[in-house]
């Protein structure tokens, strides 16, 4: 039976004179022999074929195209808002195709209320919905039946969802269905290749259903080629530095060359930066070169995708807001300023040109300064290993966990050992212990044991056996507040004359007077005054202005790119030099091995030096620059055991740097055992603040578990009375309710995302096998100096006191105050 | 005082701003589980100024209750009958919206007491004017970019802006003016900062 349909689509394809590829119709067989799984496959493969068809198909098998309910068949479930609207169509055309009456719907944050009314009276067929608007659903009250005729669910893009909160939310909402449809939905993902599919697959499918799943793979491949922009003169090129702007002589000439050009910059300021400067070197650019960057209107964004779309465009100069989505065909060239960090996402990037199967991708890496310049040849060999990052997948969520128990409990309530059961075979929870989710159910009703009083708290009722939601308002409250994307602080920027433009982080606004110039979205602005939470701007003539600065957004260097670096570093060492770029930094390497040495892959390499500064010692463990973060304070605090001495801490990818007035002495130390895993943790709480970063990440977890309530869309004003900031929680919940799983959930965030622990334990183990070397040298070497001139530099606070703290800041600024 | 009060000793009276009593419990009746031991350790604080320092008269500079009533105001009732030998006075701030309140507690708009004129907001006055409302704190930068925003009493002048007392507030940075004075509370200590 399923061969005649499977012909249908065979069909279509050869109307079009196109050739299905192998692993679509490897999909559409497991498919309809109502099989659930992975597939693996790029964008711009196919991949939206290989699993939307079976889904029209298993339709056919058993109805007339014009038998068509009112009945949810199939959610599209993608990350992205801006690609569900293509997706959507391109499922609509093959439905129209067949003459299939199916109705195709779209249901995201921009989604209108009178769709959703219309989707909610006469359910369309198909669904392409966001996770979030997927939990908005659930908190409906007739979802079980809007949902219980599903037949599959389909995961667009899961490598971008697995490791997020997101992923987690869709977890729950798929255990959710699961049971509504008695287990008879079929579930898929889509992912690009990362270094763990295996894991993503059982993360996706669940624990119940991950064994009777198959993987297909696609055999699709892309090529890609990488070519670094070389400077050409290596002694001028800065030894230091992320900007990369140096090179504009050589990446204007690229831009002209191509019919249009990605141009992806590591952070939002710096699109700001690198817009400005080719805009400068090539006036004649103007009108068709743009920005697209996260903080920048959501409508602006639109206009340039759409703009990209139609090959009006010759350069986007953009963030990893543009590294996934729709494919922009028009792209034949991609660029990227500065080290990646990562392998996968550089991948990714090079993978936006080139659409057409076959056709080569090609990505120009441009350099910021001397070293980045080994992870162009770092990059490309792992590219040609086929070598991926892995994704790791988060767990015991409980301020997810939390959310999605109350966005039950607003839609007609739910009894607890039956959700428990779902939400134990979803990967994130199976582990959850019964205290946990005890607590998880206090929290919601009666806000947590040491709360005391429970009198006036109102959220969730247990209403003879089922927890549910009386109150209105809150129930309002609580739709309006779901989801796990929690954004910064932000201020809304706006013309005088009305124009949203997008949004800059309050800290970069307090810190200008009126009448003072920033850069913008591309254009210089005047600040005005700040009015209801938006800043009021006007546009600037002047030439000159500050570029905010947007917190997060550096990733540290991945592991695997890491070791592809020390490996290019060790045949560098050996005298060995075949790539373009290493042989372009020759010189430099040299010089590197006449002041000090150049570390092989058994060696640690600390350098010791003496500048006006003070005693610098400088360690290269080459493990990313949060691992180096922790490294360092830990190496200082056991360090600062043996003698008096306070450290100033600096740290980039490949090294960190400990910095002192008084003569370090680093040989004893040694002897020691600095590296020692003996009292690790112990250790690392005493040298590393790790109060003050969990009190950072207290501030998502709290939003998402609806602690903190960003606020009615366009009424701001009328929430203010509840808005507390995360930090005064964080604070009281300490005091008075120290059991607070939150405030845990926090903690151990900060242990396993924000200070990588595995990757930690991973580098000690590695130092701890490795032959130490010091050298002490007459100057900082070429490894040292970015490092030394690293902006991420933090004092180390040891033991002091606030009041010390305050004295000693308060001289430096008395100091500085002079100086101006 | 780094209880963020002052004492005006010729007058023998305490002067604190915003306590924000009843915010934890207007918290938790919307769903947001807040202790409202919070505001004991309010009130226990005021209460050993009061053994302290001793004063005839409390003035509460606004802001004194965040919400309508609910239990944590009867706290506070049963708290100033305790210390009925203290005259408490509350300049009305802007969140004081209960309608009834007791004889206990001498309410007004604002208030003179030469040379200070006492507001909940800053107004502009032929006496020196003391207020709250804003929650001032002053940012301090070290040279490691490490960063310290401190609660802090604003002196200009023609006026002064106090610190929010309740445990339960959060803290508005602030831009002094030229020649302006500002002591922030860091520990135990109030420190001058500029």
């Amino acid at each position: 039976m399923s061969d005649g349909v499977i012909q249908i689509a065979k069909n279509w394809f050869k109307e079009r004179n196109w050739k299905p590829f192998s692993f679509q119709i490897e999909t559409w067989e497991a498919y309809l022999a109502g099989k659930g799984g992975l597939l693996n496959a790029p964008t711009g493969s196919g991949k939206t074929y290989a699993l939307w068809i079976p889904c029209v198909l298993e339709f056919l098998k058993e109805n007339r195209p014009h038998e068509v309910r009112p009945e949810v068949q199939v959610l599209w479930v993608t990350p992205l808002r801006a690609l569900a609207k293509d997706i959507r169509s391109a499922m609509q055309d093959f439905c129209d195709d067949l003459d299939v009456r199916w109705n195709v719907g779209l249901r995201t944050g921009d989604t209108t209320t009178s769709e959703r009314q219309k989707q909610k009276k006469s359910a369309p067929q198909a669904l392409v919905i966001t996770p979030e608007s997927l939990h908005i659903l659930l908190s409906q009250s007739d979802y079980p039946n809007y949902l219980k005729n599903i037949k599959s669910i389909i995961v667009d893009e899961w490598h971008e969802l697995i490791g997020t909160k997101r992923g987690v939310a869709t977890e729950l909402a798929i255990s959710r269905i699961k049971k509504l449809t008695n287990s008879t939905v079929k579930i898929w993902g889509i992912s690009a290749t990362i270094g763990n599919l295996p894991q993503a697959k059982r993360v996706l499918l669940g624990e119940d259903y991950y064994k009777n799943a198959v993987s297909v793979h696609s055999n699709v491949d892309k090529k890609i080629s990488v070519e670094s922009v070389l400077p050409e003169d290596i002694v001028d090129f800065p030894w230091a530095g992320h900007l990369g702007t140096k090179l504009l002589d050589k990446v204007v000439p690229i831009i002209k060359k191509s019919e249009t050009t990605l141009l992806f910059t590591n952070t939002r300021s710096q699109t700001e930066l690198w817009y400005q400067a080719v805009l400068k070197e090539a006036p004649e650019l103007a009108g068709v070169i743009a920005m697209h960057h996260g903080s920048m209107d959501h409508n602006i964004r639109g206009w340039v995708e759409d703009a990209l779309h139609e090959g009006k465009l010759k350069c986007v100069v953009c963030t990893s807001s543009l590294d996934l989505g729709v494919d922009f065909r028009p792209v034949d060239t991609v660029i990227q300023i500065g080290g990646p960090k990562g392998v996968s996402r550089f991948q990714q990037r090079a993978g936006r040109s080139g659409h057409r199967p076959g056709e080569e991708s090609k990505i120009h890496f441009v350099p910021t300064n001397t070293l980045e310049l080994i992870e162009g040849a770092a990059l490309r060999d792992a590219v040609a290993a086929g070598k991926f990052e892995q994704r790791k997948p988060l767990e015991k969520c409980l301020d997810v966990l939390v959310q999605y128990l109350v966005t039950l409990s607003v839609s007609g309530g739910f009894r607890p050992l039956e959700i428990l059961e779902e939400i134990k075979g979803t990967y994130c929870y199976r582990l959850l212990t019964s205290s946990e989710w005890n607590w998880a159910l206090e929290f919601i009703t009666t806000g947590g044991s040491s709360l005391g009083e429970y009198d006036e708290f109102a959220r969730v009722y247990n209403d003879d056996g089922i927890y549910k939601i009386i109150n209105n308002r809150t129930a309002q409250r609580h739709k309006l507040s779901i989801g796990t994307i929690v954004g910064d602080p932000a201020l809304s920027v706006k013309f005088l004359s009305g124009g949203h433009l997008g949004t800059v982080e309050e800290s970069f606004i307090s810190r200008l007077n009126p009448g003072d110039t920033f850069w913008f979205a591309g254009q210089n602005l005047e600040f005005a005054m700040i009015k209801d939470m938006t800043v009021m701007v006007k546009k600037s003539k002047r030439k000159s202005g500050l570029t905010p600065q947007w917190g997060g957004g550096r990733l540290p260097l991945s592991s695997l790119l890491a070791d592809q670096i020390r490996n290019k570093l060790e045949l560098a060492k050996n005298g060995i030099y075949e790539d373009v770029e290493l042989i372009a930094i020759k010189p430099i390497l040299d010089l590197q091995t006449k002041w000090s040495i150049i570390p092989d892959k058994n060696t640690l390499l600390i350098e010791k030096v003496e500048t006006e500064m003070g005693n610098h010692l400088f360690f290269y463990p080459f493990q990313g620059m949060f691992v180096h973060e922790v490294l360092a304070s830990l190496v200082a605090y056991r360090m600062s055991k043996l003698q008096k001495i306070t450290f100033s801490i600096s740290m980039n990818d490949y090294g960190f740097e400990l910095l002192s007035d008084r003569d370090i002495a680093i040989e004893e130390a040694l002897e020691l055992d600095l590296f020692s895993e003996e009292n690790l943790m112990d250790d690392i709480n005493q040298s590393i603040n790790k109060t003050e970063m969990a009190q950072r990440k207290f501030r998502d977890v709290a939003t998402i578990a609806g602690l903190i309530f960003q606020g009615y869309p366009g009424k701001n004003v009328n929430a203010r009375h509840l808005q507390a900031n995360s930090g005064i929680l964080f604070r009281v919940f300490q005091t008075y309710d120290e059991d607070n799983l939150l405030i845990k959930q926090s903690m151990d965030e900060v242990m396993t995302l924000q200070l990588e622990q595995s990757r930690l334990m991973e580098a000690l183990r590695q130092i701890n096998s490795q032959k130490i070397v010091l050298q002490e040298t007459a100057k900082p070497t070429p490894f040292a100096f970015p490092i030394l001139v690293s902006v991420l530099r933090r004092e180390n606070l040891s033991s002091e006191q606030i009041t010390d703290r305050l004295i000693k800041m308060q001289l430096q600024l008395e100091r500085s105050l002079g100086e101006a | 005082m780094p209880e963020k009060g002052i004492f005006w000793q010729k007058r023998n009276t305490i002067i604190i701003s915003d306590l924000h009593l009843g915010k934890a419990g207007h918290f938790r009746k919307h769903g947001i589980p807040v202790s409202g031991k919070i505001h004991y350790t309010d009130l226990k604080i005021l209460e050993s100024l009061l053994h302290e320092y001793k004063p005839i008269r409390v003035i509460l500079l606004g802001d004194l209750f965040h919400s309508l009533k609910n239990k944590e105001w009867d706290d506070f009732l049963r708290f100033i009958k305790v210390f009925d030998m203290v005259d408490f006075t509350l300049v009305k701030g802007n969140h004081d919206v209960i309608d009834e309140y007791p004889n206990e507690l001498e309410v007004v708009d604002s208030l003179d007491l030469n040379p200070f004129n006492f507001t909940h907001k800053r107004e502009n006055s032929s006496l020196y004017n003391i207020s709250g409302h804003v929650h001032p704190g002053f940012r301090i930068r070290g040279m490691a970019r490490e960063g310290l925003t401190l609660p802090c009493f604003h002196f200009s002048e023609s006026f002064a802006v106090m610190p929010a007392f309740g445990q339960f507030t959060g803290i508005k940075k602030i831009r002094p003016s030229e020649g302006d004075k500002i002591f922030g509370i860091a520990d135990d200590n109030v420190v001058e900062l500029i």
